[in-house]
């Protein structure tokens, strides 16, 4: 019997190709959200809202989906430029997915944002090369998510927490939120903000600004 | 189902690390894998076994070593193992956000060969 010493780490070949895509995005002077949530917590409402109040900014739109293109076409009726991915058998996009888009890209954007599949899971585990991972939570889902999905709200820059027009109906509970976050991730400061009510949209709008800013040149 | 693509990465990095290396049969794989890392063993083992059909692994088993949750108190340095990180420090009664020192690992650590 012989043994041989491998000591690597399984997810090392997509941190590579994240790190390219970081170091191209870097290059272009470009900022990168990766939009992570459940399905249907509104993470295309999210990103038809920010390009309706980003209209004076440069921006791509990478939807990821298991299959279909329907979010791609209601970003494409907006008129805003967007590369669809079809993952097929896998619950989340990948670094070479995104080098893949990047290898297609052809002028310059301020702002690229990344829908990943729908899915609080896999996704957190695999960097893209973006500056920031956007947590969406919607109201219906409940205040507990972040306990039984401790990783992805660990890792979150920022959390948004939609559909707040459905307080009323519902019995989420934001002081547990903020208790489950504390444990998680104290930077995380969530932003309430409603799509269908066009509320708090504004906050994250500042917030993007702020980052936007903070680019050189 | 992440564990699909994880699988597939285990091979792919093995067969990147045996190349070019004179070996005719793997009997092992030892997997360093964190209570924390967000991955299932068992998925990994499952896949595992289709995945290895008609490669050099065909004979392989994995075998997992299990890193446990540690944790450091912020507050107090204190450490100790947990079962998430949902916990209190038995020192100071600390019960917010740790340092995680050891349980997110997914490594693999070495494979044997006859």
């Amino acid at each position: 019997m012989k043994k041989i010493n491998v000591m690597q780490d399984v997810l090392s070949s997509n941190e590579i190709i994240a790190l390219k895509n970081h170091e191209y995005f870097k290059k272009n002077n470009t900022i990168v959200f990766n939009i992570m949530s459940s399905p249907g917590s509104g993470k295309t409402s999210v990103i038809l809202e920010t390009i309706k109040k980003l209209f004076n900014y440069k921006i791509l739109v990478i939807e990821g989906d298991i299959a279909g293109d329907i979010d791609a076409k209601k970003i494409e009726k907006s008129g805003t430029d967007v590369y669809q991915i079809n993952t097929f058998d896998s619950c989340h996009l990948n670094a070479s997915m995104i080098n893949t888009v990047i290898q297609k890209i052809k002028k310059r954007y301020d702002l690229i944002l990344i829908e990943n599949v729908g899915n609080l899971i896999c996704p957190v585990e695999y960097n893209l090369g973006e500056d920031y991972k956007i947590v969406i939570l919607s109201v219906p889902e409940g205040h507990d998510k972040p306990v039984k999905y401790p990783k992805i709200f660990e890792k979150a820059n920022l959390l948004l927490i939609n559909k707040i027009d459905l307080m009323d109906f519902s019995d989420f509970d934001f002081k547990k939120l903020n208790e489950t976050l504390k444990k998680l991730n104290k930077n995380l400061q969530p932003v309430k903000i409603s799509c269908k009510k066009s509320l708090g949209i504004e906050e994250w709008i500042n917030w993007i600004k702020e980052k936007i800013s903070l680019l050189p040149g | 189902m992440h564990e699909y693509s994880i699988t597939e990465s285990i091979i792919k990095i093995l067969k990147k690390e045996l190349k070019g290396k004179k070996i005719d049969k793997i009997v092992k794989i030892n997997i360093i894998i964190g209570k924390y890392s967000g991955y299932s063993s068992e998925s990994i083992d499952f896949y595992f076994e289709i995945l290895k059909k008609g490669t050099i692994f065909s004979s392989a088993k994995l075998n997992f070593i299990i890193r446990d949750i540690e944790l450091e108190c912020p507050e107090c340095s204190n450490k100790f193992t947990a079962d998430s990180v949902f916990a209190t420090c038995k020192n100071c009664g600390y019960d917010e956000k740790f340092n995680v020192i050891s349980g997110k690992e997914l490594l693999i650590e070495s494979l044997e060969t006859e």
